[in-house]
Formats: structure tokens, C-alpha cells, sequence
């Protein structure tokens, strides 16, 4: 019997512990707003006394029976649910910042030395809109790149297919550091939608 | 989705709404996430670039946030907020105008008449749309479309097909 009471001890903490955190959050919950709303717009449903005793004392009340008696798995399935809410938080988060596109060796048009590709990709502008950078206001992007390309990387210019979100085909024009046959990081400075594609150098401005 | 205001076009001296956000290109390629302040379910991106041709090129000469003035008050922050709709905080060194180097694509410009309201993003169709093909900031072509009730049609079934889409859920499985 003893040690019966025991274990409902940690049992009756956790039941405390939730139903003071459902009060506090309650005014959030969607549910809770659901009913007060509902009740306000049916309140001759209030004057159902066995809904009422059903919804609002004997439902809680089983509940709070079972957590009381079975806590480890109440604990268990709680924790599993938190670690569940976190992982796919992660994991919308990680979708929406990971660049979902790669050049791949097929796309690799030219191998060039960084001084050639800097030349080539200084961007004219008669009202001098545009910084004598290369690639203009993309530099900084471009610093960026070339802080992540390892120093015995090869640099080559590439033209890829890809598709928009919403499955659009567009061509992607950039560069790709490549290093013992392998493509690291990329660069992309422009792009066309399939209907615009010409048999143009892109990089002529 | 509520239909979202437009950018601005100056083009051949007047004043065009514009159906195309260059902007979001740049932000793109530069891997920059703006976070503009969503002041209204209309204007998700949350400013309003205005855009000018000059000599056949594309520049962008203005960020605005959209909000009528007596709005503004209910910001906090009212320096930083600022500090976002000017060119130079995107463009350091370029205060009044920058080129748009890196967009290409289509302008799209809404004409005459208002033919079909549609309640989602830019989709509402008017009696012409002009559209002004751009190769990395510099115009290639420019061409008109007419559009008739055939037209609301066929984009009537393009418009469910989105519905369906953002119903449904992306392609690669994810739900919006």
C-alpha cells in the first residue's frame, strides 16, 4: 500500500503541474475559444445539465484519473510529442533556408581563372547605377562565395535547369567551385524563364 | 490569399501598376531574407518597390511600406522600420536609384479596364496586360496581350488549378 502511494505521489505532481498549465494557457487554446464562442452563440445549450456534467466534470475528471495512474506513459507520450512539434519546426525551418538547387557536373560549361570571371562580370550602367564590382550589387554575394571555395578549388561557369516552386522551368546561370571532381559551392547570378531563352551570352549587358 | 498590392512601374513618363516583383530576384541571388515588416494580409512581401525604364533599362528608384500615414504611428520601432524602405540600406552607396542587373523576365502590366476580380495575389485580369521582356536589367522586347472572356475562361481554369495546388500542397509534398 505504501509503496502504492508513492507512486501516485509523482503522479499527483504531474497531474498539478498540467492543469495549471492548461489554466494559464487556456485563453490561447483554440479549442477553449471554440466552446466560449459556441456558448455564447447556443446558450440554451448550457441548460443541457448532462452535456454539462459529461463535458465539464466527468470528462476532465476520468482524465485526470488516468494521468494520476498511468504518469510514466502520460509523461512518455508528452515528451514524444514535444521532441515531435520540435523535429518538424526543424525541419520547416531547415526547408525554407536550405537552397534547394545544385549545379551538377553535366551543367559545367567552362573552366575559368578568377581574374577571368571578375573582368567578364563587371556590370556597365550609363547613370552609374551599379557598383565597378563584379557582379555589381551581387559582390557581396560573391565575396561570400569565394570565402567558402577552398584554395585548390577549380571555378567553372555552368547553365542549369531548374524549377520554381510552383514547377516552373528556369535556366540558372552561375558559378560552381569544383574540387577533385566534386562541386562545392555555388554561385548564382542570374536566370531565365524557359519562354525568354536565348541563344545570347547572359553575361553581355 | 488576399490579392496583393502592386509594384509600380514609370514608364514613357506614366505612372503603371506593375503584376512582377523584381525585387524578390535580387533577395534571391543574394541570400537575403529582407523580413519587411507584413503590414497587411495585402502586401505579404511587405513593400512596394517603384520601378522606372530609362534608355531601355530598368532601375529601381523607391521602397515604400505601403501603410497610409496615420498607420505608422502603431509601430514600435519607428527608426528600424524606416531604416528598411530606404535603397540604401539594400544597396549601400546608391540612395536614389539602382539598376536592376540581376533581374530578367517579363514586366507585367495591367490595362484599361478591370474585367475579373480575383481575390488571390495578382491574378485579377484587365482588358490588355503590356508585357516588357528584361534580360539582366536591359529590355529585349515589348509586346501587348488582349484578353476576352475566353481568356477569363481559360484562366478561370488556371486559377482553380492554383486553388487545388495550394489545397493540396507543393510538389515536393510539403503543405503551406
Amino acid at each position: 500500500m505504501r509503496i502504492f502511494l508513492w507512486y501516485l505521489l509523482p503522479g499527483t505532481l504531474t497531474l498539478l503541474v498540467f492543469v495549471t498549465a492548461y489554466f494559464i494557457k487556456r485563453k490561447t487554446n483554440i479549442y477553449y475559444i471554440k466552446d466560449r464562442v459556441m456558448e455564447a452563440l447556443h446558450p440554451k445549450q448550457k441548460q443541457n445539465r448532462l452535456l454539462f456534467f459529461t463535458e465539464d466534470v466527468l470528462a476532465p475528471a476520468l482524465a485526470g484519473l488516468l494521468v494520476l495512474l498511468f504518469w510514466p506513459i502520460f509523461l512518455i507520450v508528452q515528451a514524444k510529442a514535444f521532441l515531435a512539434d520540435r523535429r518538424s519546426t526543424e525541419r520547416i525551418n531547415k526547408l525554407e533556408l536550405e537552397p534547394v538547387f545544385k549545379p551538377e557536373s553535366d551543367d559545367l560549361i567552362e573552366k575559368l581563372s578568377l581574374a577571368e570571371i571578375e573582368q567578364r562580370s563587371i556590370i556597365y550602367d550609363p547613370l552609374k547605377a551599379v557598383p565597378p564590382h563584379p557582379f555589381g550589387h551581387l559582390n557581396s554575394a560573391w565575396q561570400k562565395f569565394l570565402s567558402q571555395v577552398p584554395p585548390d578549388s577549380e571555378l567553372w561557369r555552368f547553365e542549369a535547369w531548374n524549377k520554381t516552386r510552383f514547377g516552373m522551368p528556369e535556366r540558372l546561370f552561375g558559378y560552381a567551385a569544383v574540387r577533385d571532381g566534386t562541386i562545392g559551392a555555388h554561385f548564382v547570378y542570374g536566370k531565365k524563364l524557359t519562354h525568354l531563352l536565348e541563344a545570347k551570352n547572359p553575361e553581355s549587358c | 490569399m488576399t490579392a496583393q498590392f502592386s509594384e509600380r512601374l514609370i514608364y514613357q513618363g506614366t505612372r503603371h501598376p506593375l503584376y512582377t516583383e523584381p525585387l524578390s530576384q535580387y533577395f534571391q541571388f543574394a541570400g537575403i531574407d529582407p523580413a519587411f515588416d507584413i503590414t497587411s494580409t495585402a502586401l505579404w512581401r511587405g513593400y512596394i518597390g517603384t520601378w522606372k525604364i530609362i534608355d531601355e533599362r530598368l532601375y529601381l528608384i523607391q521602397l515604400s511600406d505601403g501603410l497610409e500615414y496615420r498607420d505608422r504611428r502603431y509601430i514600435e520601432d519607428q527608426d528600424a522600420h524606416k531604416s528598411k524602405y530606404r535603397l540604401e540600406t539594400w544597396f549601400p552607396g546608391f540612395p536614389r536609384r539602382v539598376f536592376a542587373h540581376w533581374f530578367s523576365g517579363t514586366l507585367d502590366i495591367p490595362q484599361g479596364k478591370l474585367l475579373k476580380y480575383v481575390h488571390m495575389g495578382y491574378l485579377s485580369q484587365f482588358e490588355k496586360n503590356l508585357l516588357i521582356d528584361v534580360e539582366f536589367g536591359v529590355i529585349t522586347n515589348t509586346r501587348a496581350r488582349t484578353n476576352t472572356t475566353q481568356d477569363h475562361d481559360r484562366d478561370a481554369s488556371k486559377e482553380r488549378r492554383i486553388r487545388d495546388l495550394i489545397k493540396v500542397g507543393y510538389p515536393d509534398g510539403s503543405q503551406s
